[in-house]
Parts: C-alpha cells; structure tokens; sequence
C-alpha cells in the first residue's frame, strides 16, 4: 500500500502522536505543516500519497485546503480528520474532493489503509468528481465512539450461514474421494511393483488426518469467526491438500502444492487479514505462477495413469511422484523425446523449490514480525510462527525426496512428525480465534457490569477482562485540569511514544471524555476494541451525569438549608425590630401617660383623670399584644435560654395542659432549634384548634446527633400532612435540614407527630 | 431610694426618670449600656440599679448579665430590677440563678403601674425579692399531668402566687387582708400539700416555690 503521509494540524501534540502511531506501523510521515500555506507548500514540495489534513484549522478550513491539494496536478490522496463527528460535517465532507474521513481517535495505518482502498471499490455510486469520495455515514443517531470505523468485512460475515454449513459435508465429501482415490491407485502401485511393496496404509491414514484435521480446524474457526478470513482459508487448504493427494493418486499431481501456498498465504495475513507489504503479495503471485507453470506442464506431459510412489516414505502429497515417463528416460530406456523430458524436470524442479522458498520467505516474514513484537503480539503470532516451521520442513523434506538417492529410511520419524505437526497446527489459530469471540461475548458481560456503575476500579478490572489485558488502564478526562486522570487523580500523558502500548480516545460530541490505554497488540481486533470503547464512553459518561446530578442535588440541598437559615435570621431580625422600635415607643408613651397622671388632680380634672387613665390601660395592652406578637415571630427565649425552655414556655401558653420532657444539652445548632420549636408550636396549634385535645405531651431528646421530636395529643386525629400548609411548610423545613417528619394521627386515636433532625455540622 | 437606670432607649431611660423624680426617688445615674451601668454603679453606690433586659453589647441577655455583676461587686449591697419585654419564666430563673435576694424581674409593661413600680424598687432595695404576677401565673399554668396543685385551695394558690412573687408574710397579709396568723396557717398547709420543706427565709421560699412550679 502506498505509505507517505503528510499530516497538517495546527495542534503540534496531535501532529507528534499521529507521527508516533502511524510510524510505528509502518507508514512513512514525510513531511508536517501547521497552517495553510505551509500545507500547500509542503504538497507541493514533498511527493506524498496521503495528506491527513485537519479539518479545523486557523482562518481556512480543511474543506478548502482539500480544494486547493486536489486542483495540483498529481494530487496526493487527502484523508480529512477532526476530533468532531463525521455527522458533524454533513454533506460538506461528501461533496469534498478527498478520499475519506477519519475520526482523530480512530487514526490508524489500517484505518487509512482501508479508506485508500475502500476508495477504489466502495459503494459504486458515481463520483462527484475525478476523484472518488468516500461518502460519510449520516446515522440518524451519533453512534457510539469507535463504532463508526467501516468495517473490513461485513457485519454478517464471511459467507452466508448456508455456506458455512454446506462447508462441512463438502469438506467431509472431498476428503473421501481423495482418500479413496490414494487408496485404490496405492493397490494398484502395491500390485504392480513387487519390489516396492508397501502398505499404503500409513500414508492414506497420515493424508486423511492432515486435512480432515485443517478442515475442522478451518470450519471451525469459519463458524464461529465468520468475520476473520483465517476460518475460510485453512477450509480452502484443507481442500487444496485433498485435491492435491487426488491428483497426486490420480494425474501424476499435477495440482499438488496449492497448499502450500494457501498455508503460506495464511501466516502472511494472520491476523490482520491483509497482506501486509508488497513484498508480500510479491511472493503469493510469485508461488502462484510458478506452481500454475508446474500444473501446465505436468498435465501436458504425463502420460501415465497414476504415479508412483518413489522415494516418498511416508509418501504425501507434499512429495510428488516420478512420473513413468521420467522413470522411463532415467533408468536406460531410451526417451523419444529427452529434451521435452527436461524441461518438464526442470520445471517440475522449479516448482517444489518455489514452494519451498515460498513457504520459507514466509516463515522468516512471520518470524521477523514475531521478534519485533511484544506481549501478547508475540502470543498471536505464536501460531503462524510454529506453523511455519512446519510447513517449511515439510516441504523441505520433499524436496529431498524427491531427489534420486535420497535415503528415505532416515526421516521416518520425522515424516510421521512433520504430518502431526501439519495436522494440529491449524486447531491454534482456531483457538487463537475462538478466543478473540470468546473475549467479544464479554462484551456483553462488560456492559451489564459496567451497568451497575461500578467504581473505577471496578470499571477498570471489567474492561481488562473484557480485552484480556491486565495491564490495560482507564484515563479519564477533567476539563477542570484538562489532562486525562489515572486511576488515583493524577494527571497522565497518553502513552504517544511507545510502541508496546496503544489507546483509543473516548469522546462523545466532539468533549473528551476519556482514554482506555492498553498492549498494541489489542489493535488486531479493532471491532472488539470499538464494542469496548463504546461501553466504556457510557460509562464514564453515566458516572459523570451520575456526579453532576449529586453535585446538583447538594447544591439544592444547601441552598434549601440556607434559605432556612435566611428565613429565621429575617424572623429574628424582624423581632429585634419590634422591641426596639415600636414596643420601646410605646413603654415611653406609657411612662409619659403616667407622668401625666402625676400632675393631673382627679379632684379638680375628674375627665382628665379617666381619659389618662383610659389611655394608660390602652398602651398598657398594646404592649402586651405586641410582646406576643414579637415572640410568634422569633421567641428570643429560643435564642436566649435553648429549646428546652423555649418548649417548656409553650406549654406554659398552651391553653390545655401540656407536659414537656426535654433532656437536652446546652443548645443545638440555631437551624434544628427553630425548626424543632416552630413545629412543636404548630403541632400544639393545631391539637388545640382542629383535634380538639385536652392534653398533649411533648418529647424532645437527642439520641445520636440526632435530634428526636415526639408530640401527641388524645385528639380526635385525622390529621393529614397535605391537609395543613402549616405542617406541610414545616414537614419542607425539616426536609431542608435532611430530617425525616411522620404523622399518625387514625381517626378518633389522637396525633403523633414524630421528626428526626440530624445536628451534625 | 438612689436609682441607676440603664436603658438603651433615651424615651424609657429619659421618662423613667422623670417618672421616677416625681414619685420622689433620687436618680443618681443614667446608662445606655451594660459596660456604663456597672461603672456607675461602681461610681455611685446606688440604693437599685433599674436595667433593661436587652442593651448593648450584649443584646438580649445582657441585662440579667449585668445584674449578676453588680450583686457580686457590690456584695449585694445595691439590689437590682431587671426590666424585660419578656414573658418567660425561663430567663427569670437565669436571673435568679444565683439567689433570689436583692433581686427582682419584671415585665416593662408595669412602668405604667407607679405603685407597683416603686413597690418593687423599694424591695429589691432592701434586699427582697421580686417576680412579675405574670411570670408567676405562666409558671403555675404549665402543667400538664394532674399535680398536688389540684389539692390545695383557692386561697392557697393566690397565697402560693404572691409567695412565688417574693412576698414576705406580712405583705401577702396585707395584700389579701387577712391576719398574719391566717396566711401562716395558709403557708403551712401549702408547705404540707406539696411536699415543701418549710423555710422562714423569704428568699429562700420564693426560690424553693418557683422551683417547685416549674419542676411541674
């Protein structure tokens, strides 16, 4: 695949990271520009395939730049990307001259790799332009991060589920018709060859194990990975060795050795699927074309009906037959045709040392990736690896066979060896598989547990199950500090420069939301790692929701609590403002109208006198009534002398007697006080006035720090918190203070009115 | 009698003392705070200290404050009478905290009643005690469960009343016209009834009266 990146972004710290990925996997970023004119600049100095352009850029956005990239002559391939929605852009980004677009997060070599050839075969639906435009998916709702990657291999799999059941009889069926076609030409070599006469038994055994094994190997994997290609490509080896062992019983093999290559194929891809280098699709066409030559000329060339069964000991399909004509011209019979004959050797030749080369360039390509990788990486490669040796020796030991002199008592151990290790190699990569899906099944599980809003931790350990990766680790972003935070709230870097570990962004609408940092090697599953991320993103995203809400509650609690506190500061101060003011006024008019009286003689001014007097007795009750009122308002006997004798001086007014029990400490916070003192006077108002009751008992005791308010009366009950707004009100205030307020009060079995206040802080 | 009055308010202290000169006591000092009253008292020996219950600095309370100073200090030489807009038994018991003689509360509403006035400065001056009738009967009517009050006679509550008032024998005799025999006889048998240990010593009784009315 082309590989030279020119990245364009104002923002340097994502410029280094996309440097740091990108190169780690193998692209080329050749050049780098922070604005527009250096981008045009660079384009046009730099020979590039790809520009990675930044949508959002200072002054002019990346849809103009893309028209500007895509009117040079030669224009590299742009890729817009930002770290908002591809929805975001609407059919801006259709309608612009680039090949794709990629979320930041999601910016991957594969990634881009998939847009540069999804370009050239996606959709079929006419360009707008010269160029081809990848058309942006307008969900009608924001998918989940990750989830908007277009996958390599559609959702429902690789082959309908008919295909994939059909497989196996079909595999069952060609596995017997080779089998049976070895065995009736195996008699008939037995037969016709006394010098030679061996049981074919072994063999026929060894070929059926080998791809009766890699085709349950290869069905299983297809079933129940229907989205890799590994599944399907051991079904097709399986099937390309029993073609091979017909052909080599049959037609003197001349389709022997497509194994080879699908198995080679198979460690070249595994396990992204792709081949990964030119080199590497070098080498396939390469095997391909020389084995196709191979097949050509051996079909034109041989003569007779079946081949025999030579220097191959244990003789597998690996090994091909001496044709008769070969024989022939070999051993003194003179060949009518010699210099046909070599050429046919020659190719023939040829063709196993192809394969041999093929099979090894392909052991040592999976060997080099194995040596670079680490952890788990080296874990995936594993079975390629082993694999390789396999195939490279078996091959490789028919390549010696096949040579005249060729001393086929040695390697029998090694040939039953070679045919076990063929055999069960395959069963690891359906392993490897099934593992992978066993982990996505987990998914399922992450989800529920992630549903019951686990703490950190416990959002940490699921997902590190769900990937398999213990070392994995969850940022989560403050905008507060805007840095990503560990596990312990310390601010962490996202690891850009090391190429053990990886991370996908979690973001929601553009805001940050979070990172997952986990082993490179989990990049192989993009799907999984998508399905984990979004779980992951609605989970950070519901314990954020879930901590602004509490936050909002407190704060409605607090301001609840304050407009109390701001209620009965206003009472209070109203009733300062009475003694001070008016009362005072009015005990100095009373002074003066004593004074008055003094200097009146009721001998003299009997009128005077009385009207004195009159008014005397006048200011008399007006100061009375307005002590009275002043002490509804705020009773400074709450604040002077505590709520103990602040309830027992209700009593003292009740108009029927009220016994009052209050063992309490010195005093209580001002809040609880008032709020305990206005409810036991409304629950006292309202014995007397609605219930009817002759006597009433009141209780106030602390038990904890918190404050317990009984008041009964043998009333005639039926009391309703929502019937009076007076209880309702103070049933509010206690609320306010995070109190709990209960009444009971059954027709004609008197109330209880019971409340808790807590005092702490 | 000597007066010191300490109000904030210049209308009260002002018009008491007019008030007061005109009923032929001697004012000696005027304060508009605590702090000013304790040094004129301390300046000028007074016979009563008349205070407002409620002055600067301390607010409400500071009266009662002021007055346990000034009992102290002056070794309960100058008695005192505190003034309040208060009807609670419970900041009359903070005044009387520390004994009951020399010492008297009552409601501001009574400056328009002069005798009843200069009945109490005069008794607190000679070291009686003093607690407002209105006091006194919101004591007595917080009383929930049936109580050994039930027990004692009409007259026997008005004698219990004018006892919890601070009223020595003589004066209740004088208050109810009848005999000293006969209000020695009443105070036994309300002794008796309640429960009361019996005690000759006025201050002393009002204390032991208020605290059994209270207790109720």
């Amino acid at each position: 695949m082309p590989g030279r990146v020119i990245l364009v972004d104002d923002h340097a710290g994502f410029r280094a990271r996309a440097r740091a990925l990108l190169e780690a996997e193998g692209l080329d970023v050749v050049g780098e520009a922070r604005t527009v004119t250096e981008a045009l600049d660079v384009v046009q100095r730099v020979r590039a395939d790809i520009v990675l352009l930044d949508v959002v850029m200072p002054k002019q956005d990346g849809f103009e730049v893309a028209e500007a990239i895509s009117s040079l002559p030669h224009p590299p391939a742009v890729i817009l990307t930002s770290s908002r929605d591809a929805a975001d852009f609407g059919d801006r980004l259709a309608r612009a001259p680039v090949r794709g677009f990629l979320p930041k997060a999601e910016i991957s070599a594969a990634a881009i790799d998939r847009l540069m050839r999804g370009g050239e075969r996606e959709d079929g639906a006419p360009p707008t332009s010269a160029r081809r435009v990848w058309r942006a998916p307008t969900p009608a709702a924001p998918l989940p991060p990750g989830a908007r990657a277009r996958p390599l291999i559609p959702a429902e799999g690789l082959g309908p589920a008919w295909v994939r059941l059909a497989a196996w009889p079909a595999s069952l069926a060609v596995g017997l018709i080779a089998v049976y076609a070895m065995w009736t030409s195996a008699l008939l070599a037995t037969g016709s060859l006394e010098s030679n006469s061996l049981d074919p038994s072994p063999v026929v055994a060894g070929v059926a194990l080998v791809g009766w094994s890699t085709a349950i190997a290869g069905l299983g994997a297809w079933w129940r990975r229907p989205d890799r290609y590994a599944g399907p490509l051991l079904v097709a080896a399986a099937w390309a060795w029993f073609i091979g062992a017909a052909s080599w019983a049959t037609d003197g093999g001349a389709f022997q050795g497509y194994y080879v290559i699908l198995m080679a194929a198979l460690l070249l891809t595994y396990p992204s699927g792709r081949l990964a280098s030119p080199a590497a699709r070098l080498l396939v066409v390469f095997m391909v074309a020389v084995l196709a030559a191979s097949t050509v000329g051996r079909l034109v060339f041989e003569t007779g009906p079946a081949g025999y069964i030579a220097n191959c000991y244990p003789p597998d399909p690996l090994c091909a037959p001496i044709p008769q004509a070969f024989i022939d011209a070999t051993y003194s019979t003179p060949s009518p045709n010699q210099s046909a004959l070599d050429l046919y050797n020659t190719l023939d030749l040829g063709s196993q040392l192809a394969l041999f080369a093929g099979a090894a360039l392909a052991l040592a390509a999976v060997a080099y990736r194995w040596l670079r990788a680490t952890g788990p990486n080296r874990r995936v490669l594993a079975p390629s690896l082993a694999l390789g040796v396999a195939l490279t020796a078996a091959v490789g030991v028919a390549v010696l066979r096949r040579q005249p002199g060729f001393d086929t008592s040695i390697p029998d151990a090694l040939g039953v060896g070679l045919v076990v290790a063929l055999a069960a190699m395959p069963h690891a990569f359906t392993w490897d598989l099934v593992r992978g899906h066993l982990a996505r099944t987990k998914v399922a599980d992450l989800v529920v547990s992630l549903g019951a809003s686990p703490t950190r931790e416990g959002m940490r350990a699921a997902l590190s199950r769900a990937l398999s990766d213990r070392s994995l680790s969850v940022l989560v972003w403050s905008p507060d500090a805007t840095a990503y935070l560990d596990e312990v709230g310390q601010a962490t870097d996202l690891p850009d420069h090391d190429p053990a570990r990886s991370f996908t962004l979690l973001e929601r609408q553009g805001q940050p939301l979070g990172a997952i940092v986990y082993d490179a090697a989990l990049r192989e599953d993009p799907a999984l790692l998508s399905s984990v991320s979004a779980a992951a993103a609605t989970s950070i995203e519901n314990d954020r929701l879930q901590e602004e809400v509490q936050a909002q509650l407190a704060e409605v609690q607090a301001s609840r609590a304050r407009i109390v506190a701001t209620a009965d500061e206003q009472r209070q101060r109203l009733e300062r403002d009475l003694h001070d003011g008016a009362q005072q006024q009015l005990v100095a008019l009373a002074i003066d109208l004593r004074s008055a009286r003094l200097r009146v003689d009721p001998a003299v001014q009997p009128e005077l006198a009385r009207t004195l007097l009159g008014a005397s007795a006048r200011a008399d009750s007006a100061i009375s009534e307005l002590r009275e009122l002043a002490r509804g308002i705020h009773p400074t006997v709450l604040t002077e002398a505590g709520l103990a004798a602040a309830l027992e001086s209700l009593a003292q007014r009740a108009q029927f007697p009220v016994t009052v029990e209050a063992p309490l400490p010195a005093r209580l916070p001002a809040a609880v006080e008032a709020t305990a003192y206005f409810l036991v006077a409304e629950a006292l108002t309202n014995s007397a006035k609605h219930a009817r009751a002759r006597e009433a008992w009141v209780r106030a005791e602390l038990i904890g720090d918190r404050l317990h308010i009984e008041v009964a009366d043998d009333g005639i009950g039926g009391a309703d918190v929502a019937g009076g707004t007076g209880i309702r009100g103070l049933a509010d205030r206690v609320a306010a203070l995070n109190g709990s307020l209960r009444l009971e009060s059954p027709a004609g079995g008197g109330t209880r009115l019971v409340a808790e206040i807590p005092c702490g802080s | 009698m000597r007066i010191v009055i300490a109000d904030d308010a210049a209308l009260i202290r002002e018009g008491l003392a007019r008030l007061l000169s005109e009923a032929g006591e001697e004012v000696v000092g005027l304060a508009a705070d605590g702090t000013t009253a304790e040094q004129l008292v301390a300046e000028t020996h007074p016979d009563v200290v008349i205070l407002d219950i409620r002055m600067p600095p301390g607010g409400p309370g500071e009266g009662v404050r002021v007055a346990r100073a000034v009992r102290t200090q002056t070794a309960g030489r100058t008695g005192v009478l505190v003034l309040s807009q208060y009807l609670e038994p419970a900041l009359a018991m903070q005044l009387l905290a520390d004994g009951a003689e020399g010492v008297g509360y009552l409601l501001k509403d009574r400056v328009a009643d002069l005798d009843m006035l200069t009945e109490a400065i005069h008794r607190v001056g000679r070291g009686g005690s003093v607690v407002d009738p209105a006091v006194v009967a919101a004591l007595a009517r917080g009383h929930g469960r049936r109580s050994a009050l039930d027990e004692l006679t009409e007259r026997e509550r008005e004698v219990l009343g004018l006892m919890a008032e601070g009223r020595s024998n003589a004066a209740i005799g004088e208050r109810l016209t009848v005999t000293l025999k006969t209000v020695e006889t009443h105070v036994a048998s309300i002794f008796s009834k309640l429960g009361l240990e019996v005690t000759h010593d006025d201050h002393r009784r009002v204390l032991a009266v208020i605290a059994y009315l209270r207790g109720h």
